[in-house]
């Protein structure tokens, strides 16, 4: 099925172009959404979420890009937006617990995430910099993720952010440079 | 100072040879489900916040009409009663 062929299926929301293209997409939306929210429950609502929205959006994709590209750019902003709200969550639960008995409501501890996708031998290393990835800013940690997970070149990276390729590479590099800092204190 | 150097190195080079991490099996089969749950907006739990909070403006003017109707009943009967006994003037002739 050709990508036109697959637009136009979308369009008139048939059945067998949308398990289509889900089949087709599912492992990189859901690993694009796991290296950045770093929860698998909450990579595979977001990859739900992901779909429906190609779905329900399909009519607003002017094919300037490729429809991969497109649905890349929706599974990071769907996983930024899980990462805002957990900010805001985190800042929220912060102002309750100053007025609250500490000892009442102990602050949940958020297990270490170990990425299925690692070798064996180097998962402990990974766990230290999937933290060390968390203290990014976003551009910084969407470029990385991208590169080191999703093993994407970074021509298809700036594609999917919208920027140019010198934009990428100086994102990566500097993202290399914080997680070197961020490691330092981490390993102290 | 040049180990920890070599052990951040280490780390950096951790998700080198990262495997794709793969998505549910029964991925497509849920999104289904999810947009068939969408489609009844029975099931939404905005209808059912919308649904009750309608519940309440309807028993609120219900409650407030019969409040309002009993008072008028009661003010009627007390009026005919002042009638009855001549009460009905208001002004005082000393």
């Amino acid at each position: 099925m050709s990508e036109s062929e697959l637009i136009q299926g979308l369009l008139k929301r048939d059945e067998a172009a949308f398990r289509f293209v889900v089949e087709k997409q599912k492992d990189r939306v859901f690993n694009t959404s796991l290296g950045i929210v770093q929860n698998s429950e909450e990579a595979e609502d977001i990859t739900q979420d992901v779909f429906i929205e190609v779905l329900e959006s399909i009519h607003f994709f002017k094919a300037e890009s490729k429809l991969s590209t497109w649905i890349y750019r929706i599974a990071i902003t769907k996983s930024l937006e899980l990462i805002r709200k957990r900010k805001r969550q985190k800042r929220f639960g912060f102002m309750i617990r100053l007025f609250q008995n500490s000892a009442d409501k102990p602050e949940v501890d958020i297990p270490d995430f170990v990425h299925p996708g690692v070798l064996m031998e180097n998962k402990e290393k990974a766990i230290i910099l999937f933290k060390a990835i968390e203290s990014l800013s976003e551009n910084q940690k969407i470029a990385f993720t991208l590169h080191k997970v999703e093993d994407l070149s970074y021509e298809e990276i700036a594609g999917i952010m919208g920027v140019s390729i010198s934009s990428v590479e100086s994102l990566i590099h500097r993202a290399k440079l914080n997680l070197q800092k961020k490691l330092i204190t981490l390993l102290k | 100072m040049e180990t920890q150097k070599n052990e951040i190195e280490e780390i950096l080079k951790s998700l080198d040879g990262i495997q794709r991490s793969q998505a549910n099996p029964f991925l497509f089969e849920k999104i289904k489900g999810r947009m068939q749950s969408q489609k009844s907006p029975i099931a939404s739990p905005a209808f059912a916040k919308w649904a009750i909070a309608l519940g309440l403006i309807t028993m609120l003017n219900v409650f407030t009409w019969i409040k309002t109707n009993s008072d008028n009943r009661e003010t009627d009967s007390l009026k005919a009663l002042a009638s009855e006994f001549g009460f009905t003037n208001t002004t005082y002739h000393y």
